[in-house]
């Protein structure tokens, strides 16, 4: 199978779009899971929810609201724009939509494997004279690797499908903000283009099963890390 | 040495507790399921807050509810050791042996050593017998120089055989390390075993507090059911091997115990049963029974029962529980001469 230039671009914008938002995404979403399973504080439950609205909420709605906070012309735009960073019509704004379509999949599965500490095991650091981060750094994060594992596939894969809230906060730009979804959707949408969307559409499949892979492998090592 | 007072209110249960023991040797906190031994040390521990009280050890003050201290659990210097252990399960026995913040690292091998570990350094946790992780558990506090070790219920998840094994490695620890012990426990045998000072605990209150010698109701684990008991500090005489009985003096004589080997200690503990001792009113002969003591009924204490519990002097207290049937056929009253039989197989040892 040979691929187009424009769809190798939309291949690998979109891989790098998805692995971007992990890596930006991973270690917020480890501190609110933390968050969230471990400390009890007001607006908790506000906190949460505001979380996981992406994930309720329409993402052309959340799209729109990106467009509204970190527009070329809003507050936050432009003192963002004023320090070099410019969101619009780019990959970066790519990766903000992503990001933020991903991350209440990263913290509900990081949340629920912290959960699944044992909470004795962090009392007993604390009698042998450890604080609350040489707790959490050696204890509570170690032992949930595999959700951070599983929550970083997630959320790989949540930016992979990512379509709404990326096409309406940054557009269908060829070669700039166009990822796997949105190219897969122009080529439907061009006559005689039903080859190259299915194409599009076994490495779309391709890719996801990769990371489904890969997963699986980490979380077994990580595993029996733990138990051996 | 450990000196607390200490308020705890659970809603229907609470913990009202006051007690102080120098003691540089085991003290056992006893009691039946439930009765707040555990919530005791965990409040020492600092993981449970006081409603209201102080904390001192070793002098140092730890918690006071008027002066509004409360040193975080982390700088309490306390050794902890929990029922299930909880050792790291991602961390080798060495990592979780150094864990401590203040780990005395030269002092890795020569613990591990004392605790019979030291070939098991490199291994995870998950490869250790119950026996094995408790000895980890008691080195990795050991080591970060604890002012106290507390032990919640240690050999409770152990089978016989490793509990009399991690027994003689307590029963050592204060000697071996110059380090109080605090062990809560309701095991009769625990008690006769490792207590140098015994404070019982009922209802979230100290029903008594001393040497562990004596007579008392046993804290209701399943090897007393909370009967009466009569404890004697013994000395070792004899053993004869070929039928494991052995011969120890005591205030009251001299009694025959059945014991599988000779005990490594001269001095040992024992205790009877109320419901394991027969009163006779004459030397019965040709019976099984090898204990018969003479003795003067010094009370009886009845409880709304068909049981009635009689107290006796035979040079040192050893209660009796008859019914009241016999009690009342026999004539028994305070001053009256009887004698006392205690098969060799119930004691307990």
């Amino acid at each position: 199978m040979h691929l187009s230039a424009e769809e190798l671009n939309a291949v690998a914008l979109s891989i790098k779009v998805g692995v971007w938002s992990v890596a930006v995404g991973l270690i917020p979403a480890i501190g609110l899971a933390h968050l969230l399973a471990r400390r009890s504080f007001r607006g908790k439950s506000i906190l949460d929810a505001l979380i996981h609205l992406p994930l309720v909420l329409p993402p052309v709605v959340t799209g729109y609201l990106l467009i509204i906070t970190l527009g070329r012309y809003t507050p936050l735009g432009s003192l963002l724009q004023s320090i070099g960073i410019k969101f619009a019509f780019n990959w970066k704004g790519a990766v903000v939509a992503s990001l933020i379509m991903s991350l209440p999949l990263m913290v509900r599965a990081i949340r629920i494997s912290i959960e699944a500490v044992d909470r004795r095991l962090e009392d007993a650091a604390r009698t042998l004279g450890a604080g609350s981060f040489r707790i959490f750094m050696t204890i509570t994060l170690p032992l949930s690797v595999p959700g951070i594992i599983s929550g970083s596939i997630l959320g790989f894969a949540r930016s992979l499908g990512e379509f709404g809230a990326t096409v309406t906060f940054v557009a269908n730009i060829p070669g700039e903000t166009q990822t796997l979804p949105l190219a897969l959707y122009s080529y439907t949408q061009m006559p005689g283009g039903e080859m190259m969307a299915a194409r599009l559409c076994v490495v779309s499949i391709a890719i996801a099963v990769a990371a489904l892979a890969v997963s699986e492998i980490f979380a077994k090592r990580a595993a029996t890390r733990i138990k051996r | 040495m450990i000196d607390v007072k200490l308020k705890k209110s659970f809603g229907a249960f609470d913990v009202d507790v006051e007690f102080s023991s120098d003691s540089m040797g085991i003290t056992v906190l006893a009691g039946p399921s439930g009765s707040g031994k555990t919530t005791i040390i965990n409040m020492i521990s600092g993981l449970v807050k006081p409603d209201e009280g102080c904390i001192f050890i070793n002098g140092r003050l730890l918690f006071d509810s008027v002066k509004n201290i409360n040193c975080p659990v982390a700088h309490r210097q306390c050794g902890y050791i929990f029922q299930e252990g909880r050792l790291f399960p991602h961390m080798n026995v060495r990592r979780n042996m150094l864990y401590g913040k203040h780990s005395d690292r030269a002092m890795l091998n020569e613990t591990a050593k004392l605790l019979g570990i030291e070939h098991l350094l490199d291994r995870m946790p998950a490869n250790l017998s119950g026996g094995e992780k408790q000895r980890v558990a008691i080195g990795r506090a050991l080591l970060m120089k604890p002012q106290v070790l507390l032990m919640d219920e240690p050999l409770a998840s152990l089978d016989p055989e490793r509990q009399e094994e991690l027994m003689a490695y307590i029963d050592r620890l204060p000697e071996q390390f110059g380090i109080p012990v605090f062990y809560v426990t309701h095991s009769t045998r625990e008690i006769l075993r490792l207590s140098d000072r015994l404070i019982r605990i009922e209802n979230g209150r100290v029903r008594s507090s001393g040497s562990p010698g004596g007579e008392y109701y046993g804290p209701g684990s399943s090897d007393d059911n909370g009967e009466y008991v009569s404890v004697f500090d013994c000395s070792v005489k004899s053993y004869d091997n070929k039928f494991g009985i052995l011969t120890a003096g005591f205030a009251g004589g001299t009694i025959r115990i059945l014991a599988d080997e000779r005990p490594a200690e001269s001095k040992i503990r024992i205790a009877v049963k109320a419901s394991d001792v027969t009163i006779s009113m004459d030397r019965p002969e040709n019976i099984s029974t090898t204990n018969i003591f003479r003795g003067t009924v010094r009370s009886l204490e009845e409880n709304g029962g068909h049981s009635v519990l009689v107290l006796n002097d035979i040079g040192a207290p050893l209660a009796a529980r008859v019914s009241r049937a016999s009690a009342v056929r026999l004539g028994l009253k305070p001053g009256k001469k009887v004698y006392l039989l205690v098969k060799v197989v119930s004691m307990i040892y």
